[in-house]
């Protein structure tokens, strides 16, 4: 009983490894195979945006933080899909789930819209 | 593998009609792109009806759907029809004051209104901890924003900022405590909880779920402001525009006392004796403070600020109460109390609106009438005689002394109240 526990974890360990292997991977191959150029703009911890390091007492641009926020609202919302597509045979009229997530969707879609509207993606 | 069936869509059919309300509503600004508030108000309004209307048409059923994590019965129905007449008094007396106020965002703010109002009816439907939680952040969230809608006012800024801060630390507690429940029983579900703890008398014993049990009330007390845990409430109600502090003064209180006694009655009665104390102590000190910091205060905001943390005291006696044995007259005695309340209250932050906008001596003859008239709910005038003493000191002889010593607190403290609204209907 405790073994299995633990064993149906081992998913997880095996994920873990594969994002460790992949993540690092890139960074080690891009270090040797990649061409060096660097220019002082490039080499700053983000090459575009606000400088992260000075003092903290002033004021910050609101627009990074609404695309930032956007980004993650919208991002999260695509994860409820996958649970959606795992389960979708359950549904006892398949339509129900269909039309369920058609819903979801509209509802994101509104949202999008509505940002596009008040112009909060608008960089000028 | 069970398979996922089509829920009871009647169950939440007045939430669902509310969100279509938002929608219809924001895309009206979005098509039209007017300044002028007349739509958003008209669709606001017909919204609130129709829910109105179906709440009423399904207030006899008693049915759970989403596998008994949303319940529709009579309890649920009284209280959506509270959140939906408050909702009304709100949007009745917001048009003209948001308008003058110079908020361009009028659509935002009567579907930030009525967002709050789904979130509170989750409150009063919902039979599951995560499902209560979702509603109470909706409503929260919405409250926050809706503070602040003065944009060019600092101190609605503050107030949205002050009340966010600290609302979200509550809503941790309220987490924490929610968490301990689940651990010491193995369920979110209010009907479960309670069936675990009853059939294993040992876990009353165990600190776990004492502690659970006090976080969970640290976090409801926050919200329903009761004393300890009031310190917001002055502060974000003087800021925040005027009909938002009336909206926010009844709906959301009554969403937050409902949770409380659904979670109360149906997940934890075995811990009575706990809760008992717990109550006794927040309902006396609450009404004793906040009646004696309501004499100093010198802003009309404030000080009706302190009188509905004062009203939150008198209703946790029907909290006390309630363990005597008759539950239900008890928490009747409450929902009957929390309807009154809804009308008085929002009647006299309607009375302020119009006074600041237009003063007591422009003519209205009428104005001081019907501000004593609202003031005197402080006395107890109409509704507090009929149903608290009645229903409350009823079981006050199967319950001993914490009683009897809570409603003598209740009394004593109510006293400066009726100097105070003595005063105010001698000055006008």
């Amino acid at each position: 009983m405790q073994e299995s526990a633990i064993l149906g974890y081992l998913p997880i360990l095996i994920f873990f490894a594969l994002a460790v292997a992949i993540g690092g991977g890139m960074v080690v191959v891009s270090t040797f195979l990649g061409r060096k150029n660097p220019n002082p703009e490039k080499i700053s911890t983000y090459e575009c945006g606000m400088v992260p390091f000075k003092d903290a007492r002033q004021r910050f641009d609101v627009r990074f933080y609404l695309v930032a926020m956007l980004f993650i609202l919208f991002d999260i919302e695509v994860v409820f899909l996958y649970p959606w597509a795992v389960l979708f045979t359950r549904f006892d009229p398949v339509i129900f789930g269909f039309v369920e997530m058609l819903l979801f969707i509209f509802v994101l879609l509104f949202g999008y819209i509505y940002v596009l509207r008040k112009g909060a993606l608008d960089w000028s | 593998m069970l398979n996922i069936l089509v829920p009871d869509f009647r169950v939440i059919a007045p939430e669902l009609i509310l969100v279509g309300t938002t929608f219809a509503i924001i895309l009206w600004e979005m098509i039209t792109r007017t300044r002028r508030h007349v739509g958003s108000v008209l669709l606001a309004t017909v919204g609130t009806i129709i829910a109105l209307a179906v709440t009423a048409g399904l207030s006899q059923l008693n049915i759970s759907t989403f596998g008994d994590s949303v319940v529709l019965d009579p309890f649920a129905s009284f209280f959506k029809m509270i959140f939906l007449l408050g909702l009304l008094l709100t949007i009745a007396i917001s048009s003209r004051y948001i308008d003058e106020g110079e908020v361009r965002e009028h659509a935002e703010y009567y579907a930030l209104l009525i967002l709050a109002v789904v979130g509170m009816m989750v409150l009063a439907t919902g039979r599951e901890l995560v499902t209560l939680f979702l509603g109470l952040e909706l409503m929260s969230m919405s409250l926050y924003i809706l503070a602040g809608i003065f944009k060019t006012d600092p101190r609605s800024n503050e107030a949205s900022m002050k009340y966010f801060i600290l609302g979200s630390f509550a809503t941790g507690f309220m987490l924490f405590g929610m968490s301990y429940i689940y651990g010491m029983t193995g369920s979110t579900h209010l009907r479960v909880i309670g069936r675990v703890i009853s059939e294993n008398p040992g876990l009353l014993a165990n600190k776990g779920l004492l502690l659970g049990l006090f976080m969970l009330l640290v976090g409801f007390a926050f919200k329903i402001s009761a004393v300890p845990f009031h310190q917001w409430t002055p502060d974000v109600y003087e800021g925040a525009p005027t009909s938002v502090t009336a909206f926010m003064a009844a709906g959301p209180k009554a969403a937050a006392f409902a949770a409380l006694i659904r979670v109360l009655m149906e997940a934890l009665p075995q811990m009575k004796g706990d809760w008992e104390l717990l109550f006794t102590i927040l309902a006396v000190v609450t009404m004793t403070l906040a009646n004696l910091v309501a004499l100093s205060q010198d802003s009309v905001k404030r000080m009706l600020a302190y009188s509905s943390i004062a009203h939150v005291g008198y209703i946790l006696i029907g909290f006390v109460a309630s363990v005597g044995g008759h539950a239900d007259r008890a928490f009747s005695a409450v929902m009957f109390y929390l309807l009154a309340y809804t009308f008085m209250n929002t009647g006299a932050f309607a009375i302020l609106i119009f006074l600041t906008s237009r003063g007591f001596h422009a003519g209205h003859p009428w104005a001081p009438w019907q501000c004593s008239f609202f003031c005197s709910h402080w006395r107890g005038f109409p509704p507090r005689q009929v149903s608290q003493p009645s229903c409350l000191y009823s079981t006050l002889p199967s319950r001993g002394s914490t009683i009897f010593w809570s409603s003598s607190a209740s009394l004593t403290a109510r006293s400066p109240r009726i100097i105070i609204s003595g005063s105010s209907s001698t000055c006008t």
